[in-house]
Formats: C-alpha cells, sequence, structure tokens
C-alpha cells in the first residue's frame, strides 16, 4: 500500500505496539466515552477527556502518555498529534483474498512505477457532443470501488467471451467470411462495454499524462450496444448512465435464485423473485424499491418489488409546492396584518433533496378509478407507498429536470426545470427505507445497529447547462482525495466543496459509507 | 444542521485498492435487503416515518439548550476534522521525508567504503535513526525537524505553491529537480496542469479593457495580447500548453482495412458516417463506400495524429446533416463562455500567446472556432509587433512586485 511507503515503524519516538494495541482496543471499547459525533480526546489511562491544553496539564501531573480521539491520537511528549502507521488503515479489515498474487502482479507493477504527476485528474476528449458520456463516465472513473475493479482484473480483457468472438470468426475462411460480409450486417463483431469501460479506466489512470484522455472505443460499445442511443447528437446523460450500467451489467451477468429474500418475502406477502442478478455491477448500481398498495375498505396489503438504478425525484412538483407554500404563508401575513402596505414579499423556498426524498417514499392515496383490490373484488381508494428495500452502493439520485408542456397551440414541447435544488454533503437513507422506523425497533432485525448502515457520501454532481431540455452541456463535478475538482470535457479545474453544493445539479452520485470499512 | 465531515479518510481515492471490489462482493452484509415493511396495523404510523425526530418530545427550553450545545460542539469538531486532515497530511508527508532522506543516505556510505562494516556509525539524521532491526524511528517532531518535504514515490522535493496562476510562488531554487506532483493551477479557461483548449484565446482582457475600450475583444485586440504589459506576468518561464486533438485508432474492425486513425474531436462524426451507422451520406456517397472502403478516409491512416487532426476536419465527415443542430449547442455554450467577463485572473496571461497564436494550425476543427485567420496574419507578418515584445517584457519585469501584491 503506497501509504506504508516509507513510513517509520511508529508514529513518534514515544509510541511503541504495546501503545498501538492499547488504542485499538480503548477505541473499539464501548466504554471510552468517546462520542463518534465529536472531535474530543481522552487519556488512554484514565479517560479524562480534555483540550490540548488541559490534557498537557494531566500529563505533566500524572506521568500519562497518549490522548486518543476517534480519528487521532495525542502524544503527551510530543505536545503534538501523532499519526501512527499502524492506527491510520481506518480499520479496514483486509481480509486478503484468496486470490494468487500473480493476478494482480502486473498491475502492482504498473502501479509502483507510476511516475509522479498530478494524477487522478485526466479531463476527456470530447469526441463530438459526447459530453453526456463524460460526465458520467469522470463519476465512474473517480469511484474508488468501480476503479477497483475495473483496474483490479474484475473484467480481464483477455479472457472476455464477448469481445473473444470475433476473433474466432477471424479463424474462418477468408471466402466464407466475405461472402457473409456482403449479405449481412448480422455478423458484426460483438463489442463489449466492460473491455471498453476496463480500457478508459487503465488509460485514464495507468497513462502518465497531463492530457486528456479519450473513450473513443467505449463510445463504439455503446452505439453497439446501445442502438436507441447511437449516432452524433446530444443525449441525456441519465438516460445514458442507465444504459450503460445495465450493458455492464448484461456483459457479466450470473443469475440465481434468492432464497434467502424469497422466504422473508413469502412470510411477508410480498411475490417471490425467480431469478435476480447477482452479478458485480447489480451489487453496485442496483437497488429495489418496495411498493405497497393498501385498500382503503378492507385494508388488504398487496405488496411488490422493482429493481432500479436511479431514484428520479419529481423536482418541478417540489417546486410547485414550495411556491404554494409561500402564497399560502403571504396570504396568512397578509390577513394577519393590518397594515396592507408592508405586505411581505414572497418568500419562495428552494426546494432540498430530503424533501423531495421524502414525498417520493410518503403515502399517496390511489382513487377507485387507479385501483382494483382483488380481495374486495371491486374499484376501490387505497394509499401506495414506496420505500427502499435494497440500496445501491453507489446511488445515482436522479432531479428531473426534462419534461413536456403543452404550448398555446396544443403542442407538447419538451421543457426545462430551471432552479436551485439543495442537497447534502452526506445523506442518510434510512428514512427512506422499509426499516422500522422507530430507533427501537432496529434492535428488533438481528440485534446489531450500525449508525452508518444506510449513510452515504456525495461523490459527484452532474450539471445540465442550458435552458432547453434538447440542447445544452453536461459537466462533472467529482471527488478526488476529498478535494472537488470540475471536470468539464478536456478541462479540469480545481473548486472547491461551497462551489459544489451551488450547483443546480441534475444527477448526483452517493456512494454507501460502509464501504470504506469493507 | 451542520454535520460534522465525513471524510477523515485517510485512504486517498488516488490510491488504488484492487482487491476493494473483492472484498466488496463477497460482503454479504453491506447493500443487503432491509427487513420488509411492517405489516398492515403499523402502516399508519409508518406515515411519519421520514421525521423521526418527532419522536423526542423536549419543552422548547430544553430543545434551545440542547441546540445549542450540539451546534458548539458540531462547530468545533467540524473544525478540529477540517485541521486535522491539513495537518495530517503534512505530518505524515514529514514522516515520509524523514525516512526517505535517510534512506537515501545508507546507500551513499555503501558506496563509499564497500565491504567496510557500516555497522559502527549509526545511520541517523536529525529527524530518524536507523535502528538495527532495520526499522526507521522518529526523532523528535518531524514538524520541527523535516524543512522541505519529498514525495515518497521519486524523492524529489515537491513544490508547495504552483508555478502559476492562483496563489503562484515562485519556485524556491530554479536549479533543483522537483517532484512532477505538483499543485493544482488554477487560472481562468485552464486545466489544472496550465493548459488550455485548442482555439481558446485567453482574452486578452486586460488590454481590450485598457487600450481600446471601444473595440470590445475584436479578435486583433486578443491577438495583440502578449504586448499588454500585465499579460507576461509571473509566467515568463511558464509554458502553457494546449490541448491538442490526438488520434485514435477507429475501434469498428468491420470498417477499415488495417487501423484506422482518427482525431478524437471527429469521432462522432466518423461513426455516424461512412465507418458505421452511415447516416448523413448522400445515397452516392453511400454507394461509393460499399465499393471499396472509403478512400477518403484511408488517406488519414497515420498515428501521429494530433496535428493532422486539422487537415482531416476538412473530411467529408465533418459536414454531415447533424451539423445544424450541433451549432446551436456551440454557440451557445460560446456565449457563456464569452459571457463569463474578464478574468479575475487576467494577469497571468501568457507570453507564450503570441508564439502559439502565429501558426495556421490554430484555426482547427474545435467547437469553438472563434479565431479568425485574419488575425492570424496579422500576428505573423507585422515585424513592428516583435520589437514592441521585447519593451513590452522589461517593463512587466518592472511591475511585477506590485501585481504579486494585489494578488496576495
Ligand atoms: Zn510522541
Ligand atoms: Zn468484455
Ligand atoms: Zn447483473
Ligand atoms: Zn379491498
Ligand atoms: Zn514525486
Amino acid at each position: 500500500m503506497a501509504l506504508a511507503l516509507h513510513m517509520p515503524t511508529a508514529g513518534c519516538e514515544h509510541l511503541n505496539s504495546e501503545t498501538v494495541e492499547q488504542i485499538r482496543q480503548f477505541r473499539s471499547s464501548p466504554t471510552n466515552g468517546i462520542d463518534p459525533n465529536f472531535a474530543q480526546y481522552t487519556c488512554l489511562q484514565c479517560s479524562m477527556p480534555g483540550s490540548f491544553p488541559s490534557l498537557d496539564k494531566h500529563f505533566s501531573e500524572t506521568q500519562h502518555g497518549f490522548a486518543v480521539g476517534q480519528k487521532s491520537v495525542y502524544c503527551a511528549g510530543c505536545h503534538d498529534l501523532v499519526y501512527d502507521p499502524a492506527l491510520l488503515g481506518n480499520g479496514k479489515k483486509r481480509k486478503l483474498t484468496e486470490t494468487s498474487d500473480e493476478d494482480d502482479s502486473y498491475l502492482t507493477a504498473n502501479t509502483a512505477q507510476r511516475p509522479c504527476g498530478r494524477s487522478g485528474v485526466r479531463g476527456l476528449f470530447n469526441l463530438g457532443e459526447t459530453c453526456y458520456m463524460n460526465a458520467v463516465l469522470q463519476m465512474m472513473v473517480h469511484n474508488p470501488l468501480l476503479a477497483s475493479y475495473f483496474l483490479g482484473m474484475g473484467h480481464p480483457i483477455h479472457t472476455c467471451p464477448i469481445s473473444k468472438e470475433p476473433e474466432k470468426k477471424d479463424d474462418a475462411s477468408d471466402e466464407e467470411e466475405q461472402a457473409s460480409e456482403d449479405q449481412d450486417q448480422k455478423k458484426e463483431l460483438q463489442v463489449c462495454v466492460a473491455c471498453g469501460m476496463t480500457d478508459l479506466f487503465s488509460d485514464v489512470t495507468m497513462v502518465d499524462q497531463p492530457l486528456p484522455a479519450h473513450a473513443v472505443n467505449l463510445l463504439f460499445a455503446s452505439w453497439k450496444n446501445i442502438p436507441q442511443m447511437s449516432g452524433k447528437g446530444q443525449q441525456d446523460a441519465q438516460e445514458w448512465f442507465m444504459y450503460i450500467i445495465d450493458r455492464l451489467h448484461e456483459a457479466v451477468a450470473q443469475y440465481s435464485t434468492p432464497d434467502q429474500t424469497n422466504s422473508v418475502n413469502e412470510a411477508n406477502g410480498i411475490p417471490p423473485i425467480d431469478k435476480q442478478c447477482v452479478c458485480f455491477f447489480h451489487k453496485v448500481f442496483y437497488g429495489r424499491y418496495n411498493s405497497q398498495i393498501i385498500c382503503d375498505t378492507c385494508h388488504t396489503v398487496s405488496s411488490r418489488e422493482d429493481e432500479f438504478s436511479s431514484i428520479s425525484l419529481d423536482f418541478k412538483k417540489q417546486v410547485k409546492r414550495k411556491k404554494k407554500a409561500a402564497k399560502d404563508a403571504a396570504a396568512a401575513a397578509a390577513s394577519a396584518a393590518t397594515n396592507k402596505a408592508d405586505k411581505p414579499p414572497l418568500k419562495i423556498a428552494i426546494p432540498n433533496l430530503h424533501e423531495c426524498l421524502r414525498s417520493y417514499t410518503a403515502p399517496e392515496p390511489l382513487s377507485p378509478e387507479q385501483y382494483n383490490c382483488t380481495t374486495c373484488d371491486a374499484r376501490r381508494s387505497a394509499s401506495k407507498q414506496t420505500r427502499l428495500r435494497k440500496l445501491p452502493a453507489i446511488m445515482c439520485v436522479h432531479v428531473k429536470r426534462f419534461g413536456m408542456k403543452q404550448a398555446g397551440s396544443g403542442v407538447w414541447l419538451p421543457e426545462k426545470y430551471e432552479g436551485k435544488l439543495e442537497f447534502p454533503l452526506q445523506l442518510d437513507m434510512g428514512p427512506y427505507t422499509t426499516k422500522p422506523p422507530s430507533p427501537m425497533a432496529t434492535t428488533t432485525n438481528g440485534g446489531e445497529t450500525k449508525p452508518d448502515a444506510y449513510m452515504y457520501d456525495l461523490d459527484c454532481v452532474v450539471v445540465h447547462q442550458g435552458e432547453h431540455a434538447q440542447n445544452g452541456h453536461y459537466f462533472a463535478f467529482c471527488r478526488q482525495d476529498n478535494k472537488w475538482f470540475r471536470f468539464d470535457d478536456e478541462i479540469v479545474s480545481a473548486t472547491t466543496t461551497e462551489d459544489v453544493l451551488r450547483q443546480e445539479a441534475y444527477l448526483l452520485f452517493y456512494s454507501l459509507r460502509s464501504l470504506e470499512k469493507v | 444542521m451542520a454535520t460534522r465531515r465525513p471524510h477523515g479518510s485517510l485512504l486517498p481515492n488516488s490510491v488504488l485498492d484492487t482487491d476493494l471490489w473483492k472484498r466488496f462482493y463477497s460482503d454479504e452484509e453491506i447493500t443487503a435487503d432491509i427487513p420488509p415493511p411492517v405489516k398492515a396495523s403499523t402502516t399508519m404510523a409508518t406515515s411519519g416515518a421520514a421525521d423521526s425526530k418527532s419522536s423526542i418530545s423536549l419543552s422548547v427550553a430544553d430543545q434551545e439548550q440542547a441546540i445549542s450545545y450540539i451546534l458548539d460542539q458540531s462547530i468545533e469538531s467540524i473544525l478540529h476534522d477540517i485541521l486535522l486532515d491539513i495537518h495530517q497530511e503534512e505530518k505524515i508527508a514529514r514522516m515520509q521525508t524523514a525516512v526517505i532522506e535517510l534512506e537515501q543516505r545508507p546507500d551513499k556510505q555503501k558506496s563509499a567504503h564497500d565491504g567496510d562494516n557500516a555497522e559502527d556509525e549509526p545511520v541517523e539524521s536529525d529527524a530518524a535513526i536507523l535502528e538495527e532491526s532495520g526499522q526507521y524511528q522518529l526523532k523528535g517532531n518531524p514538524m520541527k525537524t523535516i524543512k522541505h518535504i519529498r514525495c515518497p514515490n521519486c524523492r524529489l522535493r515537491r513544490l508547495l505553491y504552483p508555478r502559476v496562476g492562483f496563489n503562484a510562488r515562485p519556485v524556491p531554487d530554479p536549479t533543483e529537480q522537483y517532484c512532477k506532483t505538483e499543485p493544482m493551477i488554477i487560472i481562468d479557461k485552464h486545466d489544472v496542469h496550465g493548459q488550455r483548449k485548442k482555439g481558446v484565446k485567453v482574452k486578452g482582457q486586460a488590454k481590450g479593457k485598457n487600450r481600446k475600450k471601444n473595440d470590445p475583444a475584436s479578435p486583433t485586440s486578443e491577438n495583440s495580447d502578449p504586448l499588454t504589459p500585465s499579460s507576461s506576468m509571473l509566467n515568463d518561464s511558464f509554458e502553457f500548453k494546449e490541448i491538442d486533438y490526438p488520434a485514435a485508432k477507429c475501434p469498428n474492425r468491420d470498417s477499415h482495412l488495417g487501423d484506422h486513425w482518427k482525431s478524437v474531436n471527429v469521432f462522432a462524426t466518423h461513426l455516424n458516417g461512412s465507418c458505421y451507422l452511415k447516416k448523413d451520406r448522400a445515397a452516392g456517397r453511400e454507394a461509393n463506400a460499399k465499393i471499396g472502403g472509403t478512400p477518403r478516409d484511408s488517406r488519414a491512416s497515420s498515428p501521429k495524429a494530433g496535428t493532422n487532426g486539422v487537415k482531416r476536419k476538412a473530411d467529408d465527415e465533418t459536414s454531415g446533416g447533424n451539423k445544424k443542430k450541433q451549432k446551436l449547442g456551440e454557440v451557445k455554450r460560446n456565449d457563456k463562455k464569452g459571457g463569463s467577463g474578464p478574468s479575475r485572473l487576467k494577469e497571468v496571461n501568457n507570453a507564450n500567446d503570441r508564439s502559439a497564436a502565429s501558426p495556421l494550425k490554430e484555426v482547427n476543427g474545435d467547437t469553438i472556432s472563434v479565431t479568425p485567420t485574419k488575425a492570424m496574419r496579422d500576428a505573423s507578418s507585422e515585424p513592428t509587433l516583435k520589437l514592441k515584445l521585447k519593451t513590452g517584457g522589461d517593463a512587466t519585469a518592472r511591475k511585477k512586485p506590485t501585481k504579486m501584491g494585489k494578488k496576495a
């Protein structure tokens, strides 16, 4: 691991392996008094908490040597925070998978020899209106999990069955080939998107160059595999994202019957899943939502579950709500005010992501026209609620900004909804899942409660610039080593978190925090 | 409410962990199914599921007190985390430097008196010591004992400030070789490496404003840019590069005999046309293509593409019917870019503009094609301009300090 490179044995001359072990145990002990939400240091020996000056005093009085915080250690001898290599791994349990070293040797060799340079921030050439693709690709390229997969032989190009196929054809006799060529395009070469993606990842990360990389192979693979989005022209980044991960999944699909899920589902009246893909991309990008309809008359619950690869939020509806709320508030204020002159200006609040998710997962009424209850055998009013049953590791939140509006002439025209939607750097998805709401209830399922189980961190923001639905420009903001960069095709520039949070996001990519501890 | 920064992340994501995906893939808990919703009886209650806050009941006074306490603590914690990140990054770099500096020494010693036993004298510096066990131990606090940070990869000294642009500082020792991992450059219209897109002119805003107020950003004023005293500031030694379009091999092996290279910026057009989709093609051409591949294309089959891309741009492919739509979008983009006003960092304009602007190859197939050929001709054919350049350069050198002061 590069971090351990050229590191001294200990964080400072006062630390030794015994103390490090003590610190480890102290941190994992439930009674250490360290509140994970706050930065706090407590003496390793006597658990006395305090600020650095007060700890210094305590140390000089007691000869105690270290104070431990959640993320760092304060050394009495150094009067400074110390970073011991053994404590830096962030508690990662590095289960060494039993794969042979040979597998990775090619890669480690490459990484070790990697020359210095401003790494990890390469632009992508626009290949001709391909900014929609570049924006999504930058998200992928900067994701450590995907980088690990594509650069860690997750999809070995040389053994890919899809890319292999054409070579078999090449073996066929020349005349035969030519004959078939003339006949039809049917025997076209197959092109694998996962191979194209692997190409891109190695190109972007392995090549020591400040110059942008290009995704030519992937573009071609995309056109071949997503015919409905092929051809030069502007495309919807979200649509492309959905397709490309679906094609990635298809390239490596692996189906099985989820017995465990089915037995749980059966007990809860949820229809069983006969086959479910267990491929890497499914685990990374796909979640499942549960939607329940409860008949207002007989209270029968009918459930169904479906996969999703992005959560689409109704931005327009949320804006309307805000406008209405503002108007109502203004009206209330106006009626309350005795003097009509000081009418407050209409203040329309900016909608936020949590509100959108809340309304996405809130029960909504269905009219009898919309629902037919099989138990009552009649049309009934009912209530429908959609919640998340399984969360992906990388979650795409899609702010619906494109729709249709009817022009005066009655013709439907595409429309873009501009405006801000506030979004957080970290997002707890817990409240939007099927998990029982109260904290008491969480203990009933399996015992241990992980506070971060559904916590996500913002990784990437894709912005669509332009006031029209049909054309515009995409660019992305991605996090690299906890610094934000703006990726606008070829040009990569440094930016700030504040700037990122100011953006009118179209796509938000969050990744599961517990990935850090895998 | 303010929440504590999630990323005390000690592992930067630029460090590749090739096993992460395997551990993730075999981890059965992560992204596991969440228990299904509770059945009917409780569903009424779940409507309030979204805000679990409502379950806690406190008096208003209690709440206020709690909130202010939490807020104080949070802010302190957030500040702590930010400072910790910075401190940690810096200190670890110094810890590594202490080791690197020592590691380099035994080599020297050994080469000096080869067979000799080096054990007599311990290998040590002010910052670290090599123990008999072969391990490096720190001495004192590296924040004090280490002066310059060295790169753990190439062992060269690291630059702490960019050479040019926002927050730039002169290189401490111009004769020394530094690690190539330099701080990110921040200059308008340039990327973090100080490169800009081919065809993008760095506006001579400075001069456009000072000298010719009534000539708003005309190509000529842009071109005379290097004459502005301010424009060659600071970066006499820094070479601003233009991002040139390289060629890539066409992946559509069905379409070409042998390797076929194309400038990357026309790839969509290429695939859209004769190569793959055969859109935007007159019927005659299509027939032509069927007969013997595409004769025009075969011309452009040298892998040395970069500059050739320009020539090829004139190729049939760019004149597709799609062009109209494309143009529309591009104009939009230009407007936006143009409308962004003069850069705050205008003083970091580039002395190299002058050389970069002259060759005709700058007029390329790029989307932003504002650079008129006329301006080019002006630039390259007026000898007087060159004379002026020299004096201009001197003037800037004198002005330097004040400008720097402003920036800082
Ligand atoms: Zn110490
Ligand atoms: Zn493949
Ligand atoms: Zn799958
Ligand atoms: Zn019913
Ligand atoms: Zn280096």
